[in-house]
């Protein structure tokens, strides 16, 4: 028994020296895995529609919500917006004015005009919106 | 001053078992040739890889674990943060990340956040983190490989010789002689299994990693939130205020980790894994005299009243060293208590040493070049 542990513990150097060395391989058996996905309530979820013109591109992401068992009332849809846009977007039953452009973003209630508070960003490939439901 | 029990008693012997940790370094942090393409990089590398072998031939030549190994670590742990500092200043322009960075998924992972992720991986089957699984500096997906191999190759091994945070905490506990808090009641020890609980759950019901968006004091030496809002400055202030606390103030004045022992959750997680790990620190009851020094010099409270180390030993060595009779001994699962000690000790040193080496050596040989050029 004791050569066991003996050799099993010499082995442990090469075993440490290998999660490092055969790294590429662990990440791609990793991320195999089915929990190995960033959860949609940060990631903003997956794309399911998008608005495409001559110099604008809008994609709009599944609505998500926050919750660990069931789904919250809480919940949020997200617009990545790249490009000039002017005019009218559908997220979910509501629809909303949406002006972007370079220097700003506003989106805004087509019934009563009001802006909405929304989070927003700007990075490299334009704005990335989350407008709450 | 040497430790008899340990010590080589001879600087050929030291060298030649400090050999294989030369080659180790060498080829860890090598990253296959790509550190060597100029000067300043190739002098990095050299002194990255001849500071680590000093440290370990020291360890080998004098016979004293936590000593040689603390040098190591505290040095290390600091030099992670000025190279992941100036990394984050050359990427964003700045050490904090905003909006921007979390929505679009471009966090580093750190280890501390998996306790957090378990959970809702287990019931909703997706991690609860703003980082990327596979791309870009400190992925999800090999961060949590490098926490659960090492993990059940050191068992909490891993709080001492491969957390790039741990050295902070354990250089302060060091600045000062002698404690002005002698006495820390080793059962503070259970705040950090409570935190594991708390966050675990905290973050699983909100989403959201609770602990690193409003706790952890390692978010002064790395990178925190922009101060753009009243939430985003209670949150720098909370983190500022832990880090004085729990990171300088309290670890000087006992001269114990108190942030690694009693706060933090990824601590009391890899506490677990000790039952996992083929190594161990244990007290040889046929040579303890009962005499207490090592439950004194304990800095994680990990020993308890019968002079035995506990679940949550990192171990640091520390105790090894301070035996007066070499009752405390690195021991390998599975073989006689009391025999063949110094090889137990070395087989522990190679694989953790090696974790150290790889895990934090290339940010130390990045801050080094940085320095140098």
């Amino acid at each position: 028994m004791k050569y066991i542990s003996y050799t099993f513990a010499s082995l442990m150097t090469l075993a440490m020296m290998l999660i490092f060395i055969n790294m590429g391989c662990w990440m791609q058996m990793a991320s195999a895995l089915p929990f190995m996905k960033v959860d949609p309530w940060i990631s903003g979820g997956e794309v399911t529609d998008s608005i495409v013109g001559d110099n604008y591109r809008i994609r709009i992401h599944e609505a998500v919500y926050q919750g660990l068992f069931v789904e919250d009332r809480n919940g949020y849809i997200q617009l990545d917006v790249n490009g000039c846009y002017e005019g009218e977007v559908e997220l979910g039953s509501s629809s909303y004015l949406l002006n972007a452009d370079e220097e700003q973003l506003v989106l805004s209630d087509s019934e009563s005009g009001a802006a909405m508070d929304v989070k927003k960003c700007h990075t490299s490939g334009g704005w990335v919106v989350r407008v709450g439901i | 001053m040497k430790n008899k029990l340990y010590s080589t008693g001879s600087i050929w012997k030291s060298i030649l078992l400090t050999l294989p940790m030369l080659f180790i370094s060498m080829l860890m942090l090598s990253r296959g040739g790509a550190v060597l393409t100029s000067q300043a990089e190739s002098l990095a590398y050299l002194i990255t890889v001849l500071f680590y072998c000093s440290m370990f031939f020291m360890m080998l030549y004098k016979g004293a674990t936590d000593k040689w190994r603390a040098i190591a670590f505290i040095v290390s742990a600091v030099l992670f943060s000025v190279s992941f500092m100036h990394n984050l200043v050359d990427l964003r322009g700045s050490v904090t990340y905003s909006d921007e960075e979390t929505m679009m998924c471009e966090i580093p992972f750190c280890h501390i956040v998996t306790t957090m992720v378990l959970i809702p991986a287990a019931i909703k089957q997706t991690i609860i983190f703003p980082g990327s699984i596979m791309s870009g500096f400190a992925s999800i997906s090999s961060m949590l490989i490098i926490v659960f191999g090492s993990s059940v190759i050191l068992g909490r091994g891993f709080c001492s010789w491969g957390c790039f945070y741990g050295g902070w905490d354990d250089g302060f506990s060091r600045t000062a002689r002698k404690p002005f808090i002698k006495a820390v009641n080793s059962a503070y020890r259970w705040f950090a299994f409570a935190m594991l609980i708390v966050m675990a759950l905290w973050s699983a019901a909100t989403i959201m990693p609770q602990y690193c968006n409003w706790l952890c004091p390692f978010k002064l030496v790395t990178e925190r939130d922009a101060i753009v809002d009243i939430e985003s400055l209670m949150k720098n202030i909370v983190m500022f205020s832990l880090f004085v606390a729990l990171v300088v103030v309290l670890p000087v004045l006992t001269k114990k980790r108190i942030q690694c022992a009693t706060f933090c959750p990824m601590g009391a997680f890899e506490s677990l894994f000790n039952k996992l790990s083929l190594f161990q620190v244990k007290n040889n009851e046929s040579k303890c005299i009962g005499c207490g020094k090592c439950q004194k010099a304990c800095p994680l409270l990990a020993i308890g009243k019968d002079n035995k180390p506990l679940i949550n030993c990192a171990k640091c060595g520390k105790c090894v060293d301070e035996c007066p009779t070499g009752a405390m001994q690195f021991h390998i699962k599975g073989t006689p208590m009391g025999s063949k000690i110094t090889t137990a000790r070395l087989l522990f040193l190679y694989p953790a040493y090696t974790l150290m080496v790889t895990l934090i050596g290339g940010s130390v040989l990045e801050a080094i070049r940085l320095g140098l050029s």
